[in-house]
């Protein structure tokens, strides 16, 4: 056998393995490029606000989130096949990213007015405004932005909010 | 002289043969001694303590010699001719298996009778120290531990390496005691003395664990009044929990395998569906392991060994257990979803592949399932019997890599995996067709409907299986599966791992509640087995469409066409 033939043998198995790894490695089910989730509170109400979540129906002060005006708090998830996971705005409020056991959400406005937003099932609320609602949490990429609006339409604590 | 020849023929033969037996001896004997200096070389390294065994033959033998001598018996009464008379015979084999393709390790997983480890068990290992044993290479496959009955199947067929012989006198059923009786009642042993079977018993237990430097073990049992009860009969049992936050609290692992290791002796139980297990009687103390696996699928950890959870030594005591985080709880929930898979209702589908069963392919072995922890060279979760079988079964036919996710989308995601192993074992021939054509046909139309109809089915298996768990059994009627199950994607987000099969069960139409960038879905009622069934022969997405219309009557059949060209091609 001559070097001709042991170069072309070599480069037949070369060949081979290859295409044996890239078979291999296409060989398995989910398959597909991760999806970049990317999820905002933005506060531009004008005063400083709270979020205090409650779960089956009991509020959780020591989950509180405080944003102040004019910032934002965010979470990114890069998510793998099979996509069975994501981000909601609920993500903000678990420690890790199931939240189906949060059922209310109070925003605090300076701690003189605030809003309670209930889970609403199927994810349509009768209130648009609503940060459960679907439309606040069907896309890879959502910013909900807390407004002034949403701090005139609020309810007066009459004093202290807690 | 022709009796002259014959005889000398005779003895020539005999001694050829009496030499080739021997040499088969040495052969043996040789790769014994070779194979304890390699174990030994390999898990001492790990930090594993070697332990001087005392089941030997060899110690048990000089235990029972011990006690002859220092005869602590009366003279010439029946207990001294029970001493005398007794002696020490192998009643077990500690072997090691070393299986070098799936083929032979699918050997010895199909009997059910072999309880297998895959470190020796004659070590000390720390959980940590298991669990951070080098990975083994994808497609390598450890070697197994375990004891064997001198006179069983296994011995006689000697596809192993024989690493000692062993007396197990608690397995002795010369030892047993036809009543047991509370601890608090019995007896006990005099160290001084020999009256009673169990007696003799206590003291060769004694003697040995002594010889052996191993006397500690039986010390950490408490006397009572200065009287052994170290070897004492008693019934291990327990309740295991896990704590699923997505239920909101500790909730029953059922189906799991409790073993209780005792140097070489096991013993097995299964939770219940209340997570209680209880097993046969063990005599001392035993440890309590939770060996996450099942006849039909093996769950490996992140370094491909098998996946265990180290409970406490224990005599004569309970061990109830709630497992809170980590790897353990990462085991158990991908255990409880193969084991609901595996023995649940599953809406009446067929079973995922089932271990040793033939099918048209040939026969199945038993279905690994890695759980990963982080991906090498970026496997995600995945099904594969054809890279299993391309590297000649070696590789793991599941990865799961949830590690870190929510209880319900760990469990979500085993489901479906196992719901693609479903439909290979359903119809080989057609799921090896759309899946080549998904991932290498050059067409991207003909790419798109096959792995549409590849990921839709096992998401539909996933939704379904998830609620039953999360909705119906932990009775949480807020409870949706990711994204209010599959409803909340719009057509144009997702091509492949679609709601359409969910759809089809449904009586949610997304397009009327959500808008239009949502499927329209006017489809409802089918079950579960219908669309498994439609399946069979479909290789890719409008084909399983056409088999659901030609196999069932459903009123909204005349809807399904709307409903799959949702997703265009």
């Amino acid at each position: 056998m001559n070097y001709l033939t042991i170069g072309k043998i070599k480069n037949m198995k070369t060949l081979l393995y290859t295409f044996l790894i890239l078979l291999l490695s296409r060989c398995g089910t989910e398959q597909g490029d991760p999806k970049l989730h990317d999820y905002s509170i933005v506060n531009n109400s004008g005063v400083n606000i709270e979020l205090i979540p409650y779960y089956n129906g009991v509020k959780d002060s020591s989950r509180k989130i405080s944003i102040t005006n004019g910032n934002r708090i965010q979470k990114k998830l890069e998510v793998l096949p099979p996509y069975n996971y994501g981000l909601s705005m609920k993500s903000f409020f678990t420690s890790n990213n199931s939240a189906s056991n949060i059922t209310q959400l109070e925003v605090v406005f300076n701690n003189s007015k605030k809003t309670i937003y209930e889970d609403c099932p199927n994810l349509i609320c009768s209130n648009n405004r609503n940060i459960f609602d679907k439309s606040h949490n069907d896309e890879l990429v959502e910013s909900y932005y807390v407004t002034s609006e949403d701090f005139n339409n609020s309810t007066n604590c009459n004093g202290n909010c807690y | 002289m022709k009796n002259k020849l014959k005889l000398n023929w005779f003895m020539i033969l005999s001694i050829l043969f009496i030499y080739s037996c021997r040499q088969e001896e040495l052969v043996n004997e040789d790769r014994t001694n070779t194979a304890k200096s390699e174990i030994n070389a390999k898990f001492l390294k790990l930090g594993g303590k070697k332990k001087n065994n005392p089941y030997t033959i060899e110690n048990m033998r000089k235990a029972l010699k011990k006690i002859k001598d220092d005869g602590k018996y009366k003279k010439n009464s029946s207990t001294s001719r029970m001493v005398e008379e007794f002696a020490i015979e192998p009643s077990h084999l500690y072997v090691m298996y070393e299986p070098e393709t799936l083929e032979q390790e699918a050997e010895l997983k199909i009997d059910s009778t072999l309880i297998l480890a895959d470190y020796p068990l004659d070590y000390d290992f720390s959980q940590e120290e298991l669990d951070t044993r080098p990975a083994l290479a994808e497609g390598e496959i450890p070697q197994y531990f375990t004891a064997i009955l001198i006179d069983s199947e296994e011995a006689s067929e000697q596809q192993y390496v024989l690493m000692d012989s062993l007396y197990i006198p608690e397995e002795d059923p010369y030892f047993d005691n036809t009543l047991l009786q509370p601890s608090t009642q019995l007896r006990g042993t005099d160290p001084k003395e020999i009256v009673t079977r169990e007696d003799l018993l206590q003291h060769l237990l004694y003697e040995a664990y002594k010889l052996t430097g191993n006397e500690y073990e039986l010390e950490q049992t408490p006397s009572e009044n200065g009287r052994w009860i170290f070897g004492t009969k008693w019934y291990p049992s327990g309740n295991l929990q896990v704590y699923d936050e997505v239920v909101g609290r500790n909730v029953p692992i059922t189906g799991a395998q409790v073993l209780m290791r005792q140097w070489f002796t096991v013993r097995q139980g299964i939770t219940d569906e209340n997570g209680n297990f209880s097993t046969n009687s063990v005599r001392g103390e035993a440890r309590y392991i939770i060996q996450w696996e099942r006849y039909n699928y093996s769950i490996r950890n992140g370094s491909l060994f098998q996946a265990e959870t180290r409970g406490p030594l224990k005599k004569s005591e309970a061990w109830n257990y709630t497992i809170t985080g980590g790897d353990d709880k990462y085991h158990a929930i991908i255990h409880q979803a193969a084991h609901d898979y595996y023995y649940g209702h599953r809406f009446g589908l067929i079973s995922p592949p089932m271990n040793g069963h033939i099918y048209s392919f040939g026969r199945q072995s038993q279905i690994k399932i890695a759980a990963r922890e982080t991906a090498p060279w970026g496997i995600p979760s995945s099904y594969s019997h054809i890279r299993s079988d391309l590297t000649f079964s070696l590789s793991a036919q599941i990865h799961v890599k949830a590690w870190g996710r929510a209880s319900d989308e760990v469990y979500g995601t085993t489901i479906h995996e196992l719901s693609h192993a479903l439909h290979s074992v359903l119809d080989r021939a057609s799921y090896d067709n759309i899946v080549r054509d998904s991932f290498l046909s050059f067409d991207s139309t003909v790419r798109n409907r096959n792995r549409r109809l590849l990921e839709t089915w096992p998401t539909t298996a996933e939704i379904l299986i998830a609620l039953d768990r999360y909705k119906t059994k932990y009775n949480n009627p807020f409870y949706s599966y990711y994204r209010n199950n599959y409803q909340l994607q719009t057509t144009s987000s997702v091509n492949d791992y679609t709601s359409g099969g969910y759809d089809m069960i449904d009586n949610f139409n997304q397009n009327q509640i959500y808008g239009n960038a949502y499927p329209t879905d006017r489809v409802n009622n089918y079950s579960i087995k219908q669309l498994e069934q439609a399946l069979i022969g479909a290789r890719y997405w409008n084909a399983w469409k056409d088999n659901i219309k030609s196999k069932y009557e459903n009123p909204t059949g005349i809807y399904l066409d709307e409903l799959f060209n949702n997703w265009q091609d």
